[in-house]
């Protein structure tokens, strides 16, 4: 489903990944677990699509097409989600406007007909139960306003509504307590199926309770250290990244610019 | 001397005795006196607003007549149904104000206005930044009415200034007096322009407890001129909302003075301005506070697009004893290419020292993080950006009152940003 190939990226000319190779089937779920700047959010933004990361290197490929050649809203038509780390404030867009957006713009590029207000708004009940959100945050402008938790819930609502084939999930624990963490991981396990993949990044073990990885990579300094079970991941909670980083374990990374 | 002075005063001279009153005829007399032989403010004097009204010097313009086939598409819009809608035509009042149809119960009246009212938009209105065009409308002026609010109003009150005369020197005068507790929402729409110069002039008195809401919408054609002047006195515990919008025009500008003057009162100029390739905006607010514990606020946002200029010049003044004052200020310009400008001039003289005072101006370019974040979920550049100016220009409307006059506006604004 997800065929990362000797992946190399720089932000501004400092290379942060170095040759990453990484294959993902559908109906599995990896983790990637890994030190501050270790580039796990980097993946995460290439993989996306965003701007400000050179590929130098290697290729990814997505449901058999070339991802790095497509805009960040053809990956997103073509199945692919991110959940952010920082969901954006959009002041001024409703997130029932911006939703219904989101999903006829996926819509009209699958070549489907868009779904009307009436239709859209059913659908979105459905899904804000599942996620346990009120609905009094559909007429809120987007994230403004709303705690980390109700953020994080947000980007599970969205995932939920426009169920994409495959997920990356940038720190989607960061910020939450341990009540709303269980209902963010109630709502990507629903979403958990034969036909979709997840990478779900994390710094802790704690998430992978919740969502039960099938393999669990290591990754220091730009580079896949360690692949294995789940097991890796307590293995990791337990000693920490002593084993990858020596000494400089618990350093900070240097300062691009 | 250029043609246009000697243009002004001639007009002055010769101008019909449209209200047959000879003391009407005076004060028009007296403004064009105090145009000191310009008809447009000098260059000198301009110098200060960064807004070239270069071009409208060279205008040859003549003096506006009414057009005879008004266009009434603008009418059947919905939000317009249930209310007063007067039209004026090239600067004249389409229906004579006797004609109005206006019931005892409806909590208004208009008039003719008087030759007192006239001659306070000279003298006792002054707008400080714009004397001389409230002279030259006064003295040019051929259609002026006196807006009287006695109560709460059944429904809104709106202004349609349809400009067809090419090149005209288009020249109303309103008066909107506001009695003590009433309560009004109000309307100026100007369309049109035929490359017209319009130096429209409306004055507000409201009066213990009441409370207007004010929007004024500049929706001109492309080509078209305004120089617009407004002023307001506020007094004890009245409420005074004001909106400028502009989404088109080539050079529109509004000079806006209040004066709050009793306690507890309340004011708010805010503006959105829609700025094109080409074209330039500017809103000119002062503030005056010149009592004790009254509020004020000014809420500015700009969507500057290619070679497009905005300047929004924002001033408070805190008088002598004027404690308790909290007047506040914010501009932010949304630039949507390099080439674009917006110009923010937050001013504040504060003659007192218990008083609370805020200013704050940005001007920057659309969120990446944002844009990315749309995109990432499958919206494309273009709808997204458009998305984000409808999220900024949302914002911007939230002050307006009416629900079906902001749906209006957005229903344009979001029309004219479609991707």
């Amino acid at each position: 489903m997800l065929k990362i190939e000797n992946l190399h990226v720089s932000v501004e000319d400092k290379e942060i990944l170095s040759g990453i190779n990484l294959t993902i089937n559908a109906g599995e779920v990896h983790a990637i677990m890994g030190p501050n700047g270790s580039g796990k959010s980097t993946l995460a933004n290439v993989i996306a699509g965003r701007d400000g990361y050179e590929v130098t290197q290697g290729s990814i490929t997505f449901l058999g097409e070339d991802l790095l050649d497509m805009e960040p809203n053809e990956r997103a038509a073509a199945g692919m989600f991110l959940a952010f780390q920082y969901p954006v404030e959009i002041p001024g867009v409703n997130n029932l406007y911006f939703l219904k957006s989101a999903y006829n713009a996926q819509r009209k590029v699958r070549g489907e007909p868009e779904l009307d207000a009436a239709d859209f708004m059913q659908l979105i009940k459905t899904k804000m139960s599942e996620v346990k959100m009120d609905q009094s945050f559909l007429r809120r402008p987007v994230n403004v306003g709303f705690s980390g938790g109700e953020k994080k819930r947000n980007e599970i609502l969205q995932m939920s509504v426009l169920e994409p084939s495959f997920a990356v999930l940038d720190e989607t624990d960061s910020g939450l307590d341990i009540d709303a963490l269980q209902v963010v991981s109630e709502g990507v396990n629903l979403l958990k199926n034969p036909e979709r993949g997840f990478l779900v990044i994390t710094h802790y073990q704690r998430l992978l309770n919740h969502i039960v990885p099938d393999v669990v990579h290591v990754l220091v300094n730009g580079k896949i250290e360690k692949s294995g079970g789940k097991e890796l991941a307590q293995q990791l909670e337990a000693e920490g990244y002593v084993q990858f980083r020596g000494d400089d374990a618990g350093h900070s990374r240097r300062a691009v610019g | 001397m250029s043609e246009q002075i000697s243009m002004a005063n001639e007009n002055a001279d010769i101008s019909p005795q449209l209200w047959g009153d000879t003391a009407i005829d005076t004060v028009k007399q007296q403004a064009a006196t105090e145009l000191n032989f310009s008809a447009l403010p000098p260059a000198k004097a301009e110098m200060w607003r960064n807004f070239s009204i270069a071009q409208l010097r060279d205008k040859n313009l003549a003096p506006a007549v009414p057009a005879l086939v008004s266009d009434p598409s603008f009418l059947d819009k919905a939000w317009l149904q249930q209310a007063l809608v007067l039209e004026f035509s090239n600067g004249h009042l389409v229906t004579d104000v006797e004609n109005l149809p206006i019931s005892e119960d409806f909590g208004c009246q208009i008039v003719t206005i008087s030759a007192e009212d006239m001659g306070n938009f000279i003298t006792t209105n002054k707008v400080k930044s714009a004397a001389s065009l409230l002279a030259l409308n006064v003295s040019q002026t051929q259609c002026g009415v006196c807006i009287e609010i006695s109560s709460a109003m059944q429904a809104p009150i709106v202004i349609l200034h349809s400009h067809s005369q090419l090149e005209a020197l288009i020249t109303p005068t309103i008066q909107v007096k506001v009695a003590a507790n009433g309560k009004a929402e109000l309307t100026e729409v100007f369309v049109g322009g035929a490359d017209s110069l319009a130096v429209p002039a409306i004055s507000f008195e409201i009066n213990e407890n009441a409370q207007v809401d004010y929007t004024r919408w500049h929706q001109h054609e492309s080509n078209a001129a305004q120089l617009g002047v407004l002023s307001a006195s506020v007094y004890s515990g009245a409420n005074f909302l004001a909106n400028c919008v502009t989404t088109s025009g080539k050079n529109i500008r509004l000079d806006a003075e209040v004066n709050i003057v009793g306690e507890q009162a309340h004011a708010e100029l805010n503006g959105l301005s829609l700025v094109e390739d080409g074209q330039q905006t500017g809103l000119y607010y002062r503030v005056n506070h010149l009592c004790p514990n009254a509020t004020s606020n000014q809420t500015v946002r700009v969507v500057a697009n290619n070679k497009a200029k905005h300047i929004y010049d924002g001033y408070i003044y805190v008088a002598h004893g004027a404690d308790g004052t909290d007047a506040r200020q914010s501009s932010k310009a949304l630039l949507l290419t390099k080439r674009a400008q917006a110009l923010a001039n937050p001013r504040l003289e504060i003659l007192t020292d218990d008083v609370s005072c805020a200013h704050g101006a940005t001007i920057g370019f659309l969120d990446e993080d944002a844009l990315f974040y749309l995109q990432s979920r499958g919206i494309p550049k273009s709808q997204a950006q458009a998305l984000l100016v409808q999220g900024f220009t949302t914002e911007a409307l939230n002050s307006i009152c009416s629900t079906e006059l902001k749906a209006e506006i957005n229903a344009y604004i979001q029309q004219h940003y479609k991707a």
